[in-house]
């Protein structure tokens, strides 16, 4: 017979959130110990630098005034062509679900966009336009389609006798779209901006390496490139992966009210 | 009267309904009783003006309130918004008192039972201000002690105003127990039509025989 | 059933790594690097002859100069010859690779249109200078110049804050230098033989400045390495730079252009297509190219003087050589 006193519930607690941060961390404590194996096999600070020299890099650049100016460029272009992206495909969705001959005739361009090779697609558009604008480009082109297909699946998944009810119970548009469509498009659109959001930001720095946009966490991997410097291209990408992780976590967990009417199924 | 001249229905190849007459008085509860597939859905949603017609007179019956088979209740929203989403309403407390829903109110539809649902669909039909209800089939799948109770909660709503109400069921005691005129419907025409009186209530093998034979 | 999946897995698994051991070794070469573009014309007599060196397994490889490291650090190459501010980064601890000789002593120009130009008066004219390879030798030699003479200047092409006069300089790849030239640039800072060869493609554009004069004479601009285990062999390193000597005579060069340019060409990595061809060569832009084999004793105050100015304008782009470097 288990014991219910209030200590025994209050350790059990304290245990779960024990255990919770106890996988990530073997995780990252294996990779770190593979890291620094590999460093000592591959003898050579170009080829894998150890992880405390790269960790002694990642603390310079928190340091330095320039690195934090091109990472919030980075930032600021990635949350620009992730919005245009968000609203473009909220318009196309919306238009598909409302005709259908819409729908039918942008899919077969959906699939050509989302069939793009990534980075021929960036060398081509780096000729035609500016590099900061080229950057903005790709990430509109790679991630609209994906955004277009997550919010189309989610309007399509508000049943059609839903709709009907309103019709018949005479409920107004405004509070249609406003009370009803928007809220339940809400859980979808959380998670499909977590994830975008966090795509966008890898692709764009990709973009912005290519390109060699000037100011931008892109164009700093490049120089630690050309310089041979893997240290530092090792933690700029280490940043690159924290903020985007960051950015995921950080967006499914401040909107985790707004899905609370959700099944246990619909749980991130 | 409430009257439908000469309805034909068909979808695709499929006739429904070929000049189909019918008509049911207001502040009523007229009851249609029929096997599932014969079109007595399809008749409550032409009447709603959610389903197209080829030919025939229908009556304008808005505003119409419905109490669906489906609950068709917003799943974000609480007890208490889903009665708002409908009717703009928000001083609901006397009235989810009277459905047994006040301890609910603030629920989320995932989190009430299935009986507590259905009440939340009969509350809000009963609460758009509509002078004619139609129901299709809202009992359907509740078992028999569930469905007394939630019977016994419409007639409670029912009898408190002076509505009209077009009722559609396959089940003879939910005819018998809850209307005044019960007419059996077959295969798109009415094969039985008669009084359910309180006093002299029709016997429900005359129903049964008119649904299997008629 | 289990346990017999195993033993085949396991058993297939120990065949794989039998196999492994005794795959047939190739032939082991001495593979000489080099980059595309005037560095490659510094052994265009050797790739000709097929110069073994007095062994039977020298191999020559041209590469795209932008991967020329790649080999090095690999530690491929049994000679290298690479630009001398990559060479101090990959290579400096002398641990690898060591420098034997500094083989072509500047070649930059700047090109450009309209009429006689000098830095200052760019600068006065707040002109747009477009550098091909801005973040190595040619950008850093550049920006050394201007920081000497006290022009102010931008890297990203905008406008200096502040300053009356400057200059904005772009970074561009060699391979678009046309296209920039047509749509973009009037003034163009280029290595010979692009720089000589656009002249000729543009009736309007010139050979304006000479960047090894406004540098105040050469400097070291692609070195040979030799790796640390070819460096114990004192024989095959002097054969190699005899050589290097023999076949620079310029006369050499000058008249076998059409020699010269078949043997890079032939050497290409992979097939590709050089950037020399019979067309943008001439004794002048030979000339030009500033080809002259230097050994260490001779060059190493040089390298080291020049490597400091470089890291005096960027600290990145290239490191001090430990003693050990010098061969």
């Amino acid at each position: 017979m288990k014991r219910t006193d209030g200590k025994h519930a209050e350790a059990s607690g304290a245990v779960k959130i024990l255990f919770n941060m106890l996988y990530p961390l073997i995780t990252v404590g294996a990779v770190l110990l593979v890291w620094y194996l590999g460093s000592l096999a591959a003898h050579s600070a170009i080829v894998l630098p150890a992880p405390a020299a790269t960790l002694e890099r990642l603390l310079g650049l928190l340091r330095a005034g320039e690195f934090w100016r091109s990472f919030a460029n980075t930032l600021l272009r990635s949350l620009f062509s992730f919005c245009l992206s968000f609203l473009l495909a909220a318009g196309l969705g919306v238009s598909s679900r409302l005709f259908g001959v819409f729908r039918r005739l942008i899919e077969p361009l959906i699939a050509i966009f989302r069939a793009l090779p990534t980075v021929a697609v960036i060398l081509l558009l780096v000729l035609w336009m500016s590099p900061g604008g080229a950057a903005v480009a790709v990430a509109l082109l790679v991630i609209m389609p994906t955004l277009y297909a997550a919010l189309l699946s989610a309007l399509d998944n508000i049943d059609q006798p839903l709709f009907d009810m309103c019709r018949v119970f005479g409920v107004k548009r405004s509070r249609i779209l406003g009370r009803m469509i928007l809220p339940m498009l809400l859980p979808e659109v959380i998670l499909t901006l977590a994830s975008g959001l966090s795509l966008n930001l890898k692709l764009l720095v990709a973009a912005e390496v290519l390109s060699n946009t000037a100011h931008s966490l892109g164009a700093m991997m490049n120089a630690a490139k050309i310089y041979f410097d893997t240290a530092e291209l090792l933690a700029l990408t280490i940043v690159s992966v924290v903020a985007a992780v960051l950015m995921e976590w950080g967006i499914k967990t401040a909107a985790k009210p707004l899905y609370r009417w959700k099944d246990a199924g619909g749980r991130v | 009267m409430i009257e439908i001249k000469h309805l034909d229905k068909a979808y695709g190849e499929k006739e429904v309904y070929r000049d189909f007459s019918f008509s049911f008085r207001e502040n009523t509860v007229t009851a249609i009783l029929g096997e599932s597939g014969c079109g007595k859905t399809t008749l409550l949603n032409i009447l709603a003006g959610l389903t197209p017609y080829q030919a025939g007179e229908v009556p304008d019956l808005t505003p119409l309130s419905f109490i669906f088979q489906t609950d068709r209740l917003l799943p974000h929203l609480s007890v208490r918004d889903n009665l708002w989403f409908v009717t703009g309403k928000r001083e609901l407390d006397d009235d989810l008192r009277r459905a047994g829903l006040y301890e609910a109110r603030d629920s989320y539809i995932k989190d009430i039972s299935g009986g507590q649902r259905r009440r939340v669909s009969i509350l809000r039909a009963f609460l758009y201000p509509a002078k004619t209800i139609l129901m299709d089939e809202p009992f359907l799948n509740i078992d028999l002690k569930l469905k007394r109770e939630l019977m016994d909660f419409y007639l409670s709503y029912y009898e408190g105003g002076k509505r009209t109400a077009l009722f559609v069921t396959h089940d003879p005691d939910e005819a018998l127990y809850l209307s005044a005129r019960v007419v059996v419907l077959k295969a798109g025409r009415i094969v039985f039509d008669a009084e359910n009186p309180k006093n002299k209530p029709l016997p429900r093998e005359a129903l049964t025989n008119a649904l299997i034979n008629g | 059933m289990k346990k017999r999946l195993l033993a085949l897995l396991l058993g297939g698994v120990l065949g794989l790594f039998a196999l492994s051991g005794c795959g047939k070794p190739d032939t082991v070469y001495l593979d000489v690097f080099m980059p595309d573009g005037a560095p490659a014309l510094v052994m265009a007599k050797l790739m000709h002859d097929e110069n073994q060196l007095g062994r039977e397994n020298v191999r020559y490889t041209v590469t795209a100069a932008g991967s020329i490291s790649e080999p090095v650090i690999q530690r491929e190459a049994a000679f290298v010859l690479m630009p001398v501010n990559a060479a101090t980064l990959v290579a400096g601890s002398g641990e690898a690779y060591k420098l034997i000789s500094v083989n072509t002593h500047g070649n930059l120009y700047i090109i450009g249109r309209g009429g006689a130009a000098t830095l200052e008066s760019l600068a006065d004219d707040k002109a747009s200078l477009a550098v091909v390879n801005l973040s190595n030798v040619p950008g850093l030699t550049l920006r050394h110049i201007l920081d000497k003479k006290g022009i102010a200047y931008s890297t990203d092409g905008t406008a200096v804050a502040g300053a009356a006069a400057y200059i904005k300089l772009h970074g561009i790849d060699a391979e678009n230098l046309a296209g920039q030239l047509e749509k973009t640039y009037d003034y163009v800072l280029a290595p010979e033989p692009a720089a000589t060869t656009m002249t000729k493609k543009y009736g309007d554009v010139s050979i304006l400045m000479d960047i090894q004069a406004l540098y105040g004479g050469e400097y070291p601009q692609a070195v040979l390495l030799a790796r640390s285990d070819v460096y114990e062999d004192a024989a095959l390193v002097e054969a190699m730079l005899s050589a290097l000597e023999a076949g620079e005579d310029a006369a050499w060069l000058a008249n076998h252009i059409s020699d010269a340019v078949t043997a890079v060409g032939a050497h290409m990595k992979d097939g590709a297509k050089s950037g020399i061809s019979a067309g943008n060569m001439s004794a002048a832009v030979i000339e030009n190219c500033n080809i002259r084999t230097l050994r260490t004793a001779d060059a190493k105050a040089g390298v080291l003087a020049y490597v400091d100015r470089l890291i005096a304008v960027n600290p990145k782009a290239a490191a001090v050589p430990q003693d050990a470097f010098f061969g």
